[in-house]
């Protein structure tokens, strides 16, 4: 784990850095007067340099005056990860492979490998929630979530 | 407000079978929003308002103005039952409704807090009924350079007076302006920042935003730490509740001096999270009782309750009438009145006045609603926060997906959640307010534009932002707020430079 403030100076760091591409994106445009009054580029090329420079003082503040304590208890990096890393592979997976199978996947492995459920419960928790979300959106809203191959290939979309 | 007539026509709107039942809803969505961890009335909004596209406008705001409530008091509920706020602005609620609850007074301090919100939100809601026709009028006489000052007022009042680090409110404030201008420019049609990415052509979705924002990134900040929640048990006895509303009169100081700076903090926004902080902190500097504060002290609990209420509620005034939301979560609610195809600002009340005081009244009666629900209902939602948070996360998460995928179904939005909730922990974790981000990505087009034309009218001058006594006061008024952090810790150096201020 990172110190707090290697941790504060890296975040102010990275929105300077996003000031810069703002800037760079913003050259692309007309960045001064054109006939409809200021062009396409003038409004994102200040926030970008005011965003650069905002950061980089913060980066300065925080580089300088030495931040005691960590950026987060020992251990933490692997519980978030432990949290993100499926969710980001059920975020990912809801475009090609429709929401309903990757959902119920997602939460039968949270379910037994992280809050320690039994299979029934957990079976439950997994069939439960998507079964509540087909009724409320694909039933009730007409708003159908995602379907993937999987539903085609059975035949149920 | 000119005649009753009006609102007694929006009474008629919200008094309405459909629109009881919806306020229902709404309140008890609301409560679980609240209490549920990395659901918060921002991201609770957020979630609720693809399913209200199909909705009449008033129905619509009435639904999700419902839940705003609704999640205030949920976000009470848990600050004094688990000392977990459920909400930002419940954070000071936790200092002593906490101990108060440890102290067995849990029944107490939760009909205390609930009862001090009713009285915030109905004088919220009586400022709103009475002034909003003046504000709109006002409002009507405003020009592009008006229009611009106030939204520059707007962005410099959370810098200067947002409570959190003037510099890290400024970068995600500009963070938001910057996402607020990807996509197509709307006066020269170019695409702007999208660097040859046909995704990003539509921009970035303020939903998107907030749901990654509050909800992912909350979450992971919360899986972050390893505290294991002790709750407290409670159930209201209507007997309590009548014992605490009769003790009432004891707060009145604190009551209408809280109100008022949750009525100032919502109509300029600087919302009811820092309104909370600030009544807490002036009750406790002048409070009779404060030396009682932190160890349970009724009035801790009175004071940034009743001005979180008061906040809330007004918030939604400047939203309506200048198209200025005064808050994160009425910030998202205009988004959601663009959607719906209304332009918030003056002339909303002129062309849809069924709308505004449908509203307004709806105000009145879901408030009630909301209270008379929550004094009921305490119990069952309270026991929400007893299931593990290993199962719970993850049951939020596929939410807060799930919402994010019905925005517009896009696979690129699902890249862009998770993107923004990785913004959203490390902003949490190194105390970057949120609210200023999503205020600006609301905000962003309607300021440019308002910039632009200014400068068209003026041939390119700033003058034009001096150029008479209202748009002048505004903007130097927002200029002194944006130097207000450096003003005050210059002040405070000079102070401290004379030698007869002795212990600080």
């Amino acid at each position: 784990m990172p110190g707090r403030r290697a941790a504060e100076v890296s975040v102010a760091l990275a929105a300077a850095g996003a000031g810069l591409v703002v800037m760079l994106g913003a050259l692309r445009h007309e960045t001064g007067w054109t006939s409809t009054g200021p062009g396409a580029g003038y409004f994102p090329l200040r926030i970008g340099i005011l965003l650069s420079a905002t950061g980089l003082l913060l980066a300065l503040r925080h580089g300088m005056i030495g931040d005691v304590g960590r950026f987060a208890q020992p251990g933490a990096a692997r519980r978030v990860l432990r949290l993100f890393l499926p969710t980001a592979i059920l975020a990912v997976s809801v475009a090609p492979l429709g929401a309903y199978l990757p959902m119920t996947a997602y939460l039968i492995w949270m379910g037994r490998m992280e809050a320690r459920l039994s299979w029934p419960r957990a079976v439950a928790v997994a069939l439960g929630l998507p079964g509540l979300f087909y009724l409320v959106f694909d039933v009730w809203l007409f708003v159908p979530l995602a379907k993937g191959p999987v539903e085609r290939w059975l035949g149920i979309w | 407000m000119d005649d009753l007539s009006v609102l007694l026509h929006g009474f008629e709107v919200a008094l309405t079978f459909h629109h009881l039942t919806l306020m229902v809803a709404g309140v008890l969505i609301g409560i679980l929003v609240g209490v549920l961890p990395g659901l918060g009335a921002p991201n609770g909004v957020a979630l609720l308002l693809p399913i209200t596209f199909t909705m009449s406008p008033v129905s619509a705001i009435i639904l999700l103005s419902s839940m705003y409530w609704g999640a205030l008091l949920g976000g009470s509920t848990t600050s004094i039952l688990f000392n977990i706020p459920g909400e930002p602005s419940s954070v000071a609620t936790t200092f002593d409704g906490h101990p108060m609850a440890k102290q067995g007074k849990a029944a107490e301090a939760l009909s205390l807090a609930f009862l001090s919100s009713g009285f915030g939100a109905l004088v919220g809601v009586l400022v709103v009924t009475f002034v909003a026709d003046d504000i709109a009028g006002f409002a009507l006489r405003f020009s592009p350079a008006e229009y611009f000052a106030v939204y520059l007022l707007a962005f410099c009042a959370f810098i200067g007076m947002g409570g959190a680090d003037p510099l890290k409110t400024a970068v995600s404030l500009l963070l938001g302006l910057a996402f607020a201008s990807v996509g197509m420019d709307t006066v020269s049609g170019e695409m702007r920042l999208t660097f040859g990415q046909d995704d990003l052509v539509r921009g970035v979705s303020f939903l998107v935003a907030v749901i990654g924002l509050f909800g992912i990134g909350e979450l992971l900040a919360t899986a972050d730490d390893t505290e294991v929640v002790e709750g407290i048990r409670a159930r209201i006895r209507p007997a309590a509740v009548l014992r605490t509303l009769l003790q009432m009169p004891r707060y009145a100081v604190a009551l209408i001096r809280s109100a008022a700076i949750g009525v100032w903090m919502g109509l300029t926004p600087g919302g009811p999270t820092a309104a909370s902080f600030m009544a807490y902190g002036i009750a406790r500097r002048v409070s009779r009782r404060r030396h009682g504060f932190g160890r349970g002290e009724p009035e801790g609990v009175v004071s940034p309750e009743t001005a979180d209420h008061s906040a809330g509620v007004s918030a939604l005034l400047p939203m309506l009438a200048l198209g200025v939301p005064g808050s994160a979560t009425a910030a998202v609610m205009m988004g959601g009145l663009m959607i719906w195809g209304l332009q918030p600002g003056p002339a909303l009340f002129q062309e849809r006045p069924d709308f505004v005081w449908g509203l307004v009244a709806s105000m009145y009666v879901a408030n009630l609603v909301a209270l008379a629900i929550v004094l009921s209902t305490v119990p069952i939602f309270a026991s929400v926060m007893r299931v593990p948070f290993a199962i719970l996360a993850p049951v939020i998460l596929v939410v807060c997906l799930v919402g994010a995928w019905t925005i517009a179904g896009s696979g690129f939005d699902m890249w862009l959640v998770l993107a923004f909730g990785l913004l959203g922990y490390l902003f949490k974790k190194l105390d970057y307010p949120v609210a200023p981000l999503v205020l600006a990505m609301v905000l962003g087009d309607k300021a440019e534009d308002a910039f632009r034309q200014s400068m068209l009218i003026s041939q390119g001058s700033l003058g034009v932002f001096w150029s008479n006594g209202l748009v002048g006061s505004i903007t130097t008024l927002a200029l002194l707020l944006l130097a207000w952090p450096l003003l005050s810790h210059l002040l405070r150096r000079a102070r401290r430079g004379t030698p007869r201020e002795t212990a600080a």
